[in-house]
């Protein structure tokens, strides 16, 4: 298979579309079972719901309580060999765009005319091609996981809008408002990562400073003053990074409360 | 397993000490937290068998709402006990930091020679990082999560004791199988590991080696190369990553097999009337509960395994002590120091400086310098000529102490140097190198060394003495201005005004001067000349010099050739001396000779 040509300048999209072509049936096969695991992921609580029923006699008794807590076991079973060849065709997928654009760019640096430096030192160079070669070979991979996701909300909605549509309704727009609240506050946690980022190249930067002038620094008598700056640095830093994590737990919180405020309305409205 | 204890004691208590009510606050989060998580089925079972056998729509009402109330207080705990973790963990970790980096500054020049800034900052900074949690967390983690477990089970064992029993050696197979796993998977990890260090160290080589490779005409070959990386790497990071999976996998089924061994058990004591529907909830909710706390369990000890290692690689840094030594210790270094010598302070005036028979080589090489003596008395100016490589720079630093001599003694104002204080030493000599180095910093951080007790008047009148203060505030920013990389460049003239201003806020009794041997313009060379004046006037002085003019100013010169004393005397008589390599280096040319 000849590898597409990529154009000088890589278009986001274009860019991430020619990787597809180039592993069409991967691609496939890693979407296929993403879709599948995220759809499957309704099943045990059906399962759950069922067993209860029968418990209480809701339900008309077709099969036995064990034969259900097998079912349990054997839907798990089959979630594990679905997620294995998601994770199997996805790490390959990965992988092997990565390895073609790690070729591209190693070709293309050999054919250079020899009068033609690297514009960046070979450190930056494999940086490059270590982590944004990285980023660019995952990207694809999370369109199914988001479609997935997608998929399993639609059919978890649907479940359970069949079963109490009032109860539903109620639980879904305070959520939509508390989601479209979150989104707003990820613009916040870019600003502070971005200056938490910022807070820690100063102090690795003064850090290898002090040590490149170790000599002047001693020679200076200055081991505690520059210590003493290395300390003011890093709480500078901490401060920061606090700041981020903080944040970023509460956007955490303010999602993963959404599910107990679900489960909080249901039991208001149901009793 | 075994790990020995102390060394995490040690660090625990050093830099937790500090943070008591943090550390008492944040296992007061965290266990009422426990006690929520605990309690929150509970409530749900009191709704299910209210509902069932029809109760009050009150009673409801009143489960439902503390339901919400206890999840959310959850939340709120949790999210604080976070914060004060974070805040503990960073103030513990830039404690060791702290001194971690002084503990370095304060190691001599041979170790600094051995180790790169990269990699003291890798382990300053890297492997510090990698203690945060060991310090915020590890220990309430393990307690707390040990005692959710154990809680879990006693509340288990309250509604049937062969539940209980049976949920307590789940619990067990459970924990045994966690850890055994994790053995399993990080072998392939590390090979996967190594497969990608091996594709991006090759990479890097060849494209360093670019043109070589051009050269050879070696392109096919190196591509063939790349590809076989590419594939070992995707076949072994593959292996790794499914058999994660797989294990993780196949833990999950355990934990649904306990789950599903849960829900039987809650239908078994339904069905024979042993247990309300409320109840049947309860235990299968708290087999459901038992499998985060395992995981956090599994995670802590394997974060314990990386932590160690990072213990290990900061201790081993903070063993390493310094050959040069404080005279205030000096007890250590006595072995060849009469047992009278002790620290003395020295003089406030200018200092005199005698080597007697001093020979030095720098770590096991050949030796630089060779048996010099010499006197130079107090408020004299020393000029010390040779080519490069004749001893003129390992003087200087056999001064500071940077090193201490193979052979022979150093005095200073008749202390042997060995026996006085670094810093005394070093505060009471001052020296302007040839190459000075700036700091990412302001101009007032750069002249002061990041001082706080310099307050700016002091600057002022230091900058106003050598003429400097107007250079100074016709910055962009006067002292605020930021020097060096993305700030403002110096030239190298500037740059040692700077370095003067140094010396000059440190008012030493000593100052050695080794002169820049690169051109510099007729305006900075008025300055520099009038700072020299200042500088030097009654205090004695050493000059490393490459200008004829600055020789003047010696009052004495000494002369060294490849390490040894060729010839000293004052300058006058030298001068004067047809015989003398002075009188031949004046004749020749003094930049031409020692260029």
């Amino acid at each position: 298979m000849t590898p597409p040509a990529l154009s000088p300048t890589l278009k986001t999209w274009p860019a991430v579309w020619g990787l597809i072509r180039y592993q069409p049936v991967v691609f496939a096969l890693h979407t296929f079972f993403t879709l599948l695991l995220f759809a499957a992921q309704v099943l045990p609580g059906l399962l759950e719901k069922f067993i209860f029923d029968t418990l209480t006699e809701r339900a008309p008794v077709t099969i036995g309580v064990w034969a259900l807590v097998a079912l349990v076991v054997a839907v798990e079973v089959a979630r594990i060999g679905v997620a294995l060849g998601s994770e199997w065709y996805g790490w390959t997928f990965r992988y092997v765009v990565g390895a073609l654009m790690r070729r591209n760019v190693f070709v293309s640096i050999l054919r250079r005319p020899a009068d033609n430096s690297l514009p960046v030192s070979p450190g930056e160079a494999i940086n490059r091609l270590r982590n944004d070669v990285g980023e660019l070979g995952d990207f694809p991979t999370w369109l199914p996981d988001q479609a997935g996701k997608m998929l399993a909300a639609i059919v978890a909605i649907g479940i359970m809008a069949r079963i109490n549509l009032t109860i539903t309704l109620v639980i879904f727009l305070p959520l939509t408002l508390i989601l479209v609240l979150a989104r707003r506050m990820w613009g916040r946690i870019l600003q502070y990562a971005h200056a938490s980022g910022q807070a820690t190249d100063t102090v690795t930067g003064f850090l290898g400073e002090a040590f490149d002038a170790v000599l002047a620094v001693k020679v200076a008598d200055a081991e505690n003053d520059v210590a003493a700056r290395f300390a003011h640095l890093n709480e500078a830093r901490r401060i920061a990074e606090v700041r981020e994590q903080i944040f970023r737990r509460l956007l955490d919180s303010i999602n993963a409360s959404t599910v107990t405020f679900g489960i909080g309305v249901m039991l208001l409205l149901a009793g | 397993m075994n790990i020995p204890l102390q060394p995490y004691q040690q660090l625990l208590a050093r830099y937790l000490k500090p943070q008591q009510t943090q550390v008492v606050l944040l296992a007061t989060l965290l266990f009422v937290g426990i006690g929520l998580q605990l309690l929150n089925p509970q409530v749900i079972r009191y709704f299910i068998d209210t509902a069932e056998t029809g109760g009050a729509q009150n009673a409801l009402l009143l489960a439902a709402l503390l339901y919400i109330g206890f999840s959310l207080a959850q939340r709120g705990l949790a999210l604080w006990a976070d914060y004060v973790a974070q805040n503990v963990g960073w103030r513990a970790t830039n404690g060791l930091r702290h001194d971690l980096a002084l503990h370095c500054l304060r190691l001599d020049m041979p170790f600094h020679k051995t180790h790169t800034p990269g990699e003291l900052i890798e382990r300053i900074d890297g492997d510090v990082t990698a203690l945060a949690n060991f310090f915020s967390q590890f220990s309430l983690h393990v307690l707390g999560n040990a005692l959710l477990v154990v809680g879990l089970l006693a509340f288990i064992y309250r509604e049937d004791w062969r539940a209980g029993l049976g949920l307590t050696l789940y619990a067990l197979a459970m924990l045994l199988l966690l850890f055994g796993v994790q053995r399993f998977t990080a072998a392939r990890w590390k090979s996967a590991r190594q497969a990608r260090a091996e594709m991006f160290g090759y990479l890097e080589e060849r494209i360093s080696g670019a043109e070589d490779i051009r050269a050879a005409g070696a392109e096919a070959y190196a591509v063939h190369r790349l590809l076989g990386l590419l594939r070992a790497s995707l076949e072994r990071g593959r292996a790794a990553f499914v058999t994660e999976n797989l294990v993780f996998g196949l833990t999950n089924l355990f934990f649904v097999s306990g789950y599903a061994a849960g829900l039987a058990l809650g239908v078994y004591l339904y069905s024979q009337g042993q247990a309300s529907i409320g109840t049947a909830y309860l235990v299968v909710a708290y087999v459901g509960m038992l499998s985060t706390p395992l995981h956090r369990l599994r995670e802590q000890v394997q974060d314990l395994q990386q932590a160690t290692a990072s213990i290990e690689r900061v201790n081993e840094l903070l063993t390493i002590q310094p050959h040069v030594t404080s005279g205030k210790s000096a007890t250590r270094v006595a072995r060849d120091l009469p047992p009278s010598t002790f620290h003395l302070p020295l003089s406030t005036g200018p200092l005199s400086v005698e080597f007697n028979q001093v020979s030095f080589a720098y770590d096991g090489d050949e030796n630089v310098l060779h048996d010099v003596s010499f006197c130079l008395q107090a408020g004299r100016a020393l000029g010390v000529l040779g080519r490069t490589g004749s001893g003129k720079t390992t003087l200087t630093r056999l001064l500071f102490r940077l090193y201490d001599p193979a052979s022979g003694v150093i005095r200073l104002d008749d202390n042997d140097l060995r026996a006085a204080s670094l810093s005394d030493v070093r505060s009471r000599v001052g020296m302007v190198t040839q190459d000075v180095q700036l700091f990412q910093a302001t101009l007032r951080d750069n002249l002061t060394f990041f001082n706080p007790r310099l307050r700016d008047e002091q600057l002022e009148r230091a900058l106003k003495e050598l003429s400097l203060w107007e250079w100074a505030v016709s910055l962009p920013d006067g002292l605020n201005t930021r020097l060096g990389a993305g700030g403002l460049g110096l030239s190298a003239g500037e740059a040692q005004l700077l370095a003067f201003t140094r010396v000059f806020l440190k008012d030493p009794g000593l100052v050695i001067l080794d002169e820049a041997s690169s051109r510099l313009d007729p305006a900075t060379e008025n300055l520099l000349e009038r700072a020299i004046d200042r500088l030097f006037a009654n205090r004695t002085a050493l000059i490393i010099a490459h200008r004829l003019q600055t020789v003047q100013r010696a009052n004495d010169i000494l002369i060294l050739d490849e390490g040894r004393v060729a010839e000293a005397g004052p300058r006058l008589a030298l001068a004067h001396d047809p015989h003398s390599r002075f009188y031949g280096l004046l004749q020749t040319g003094l930049m031409e000779a020692l260029a």
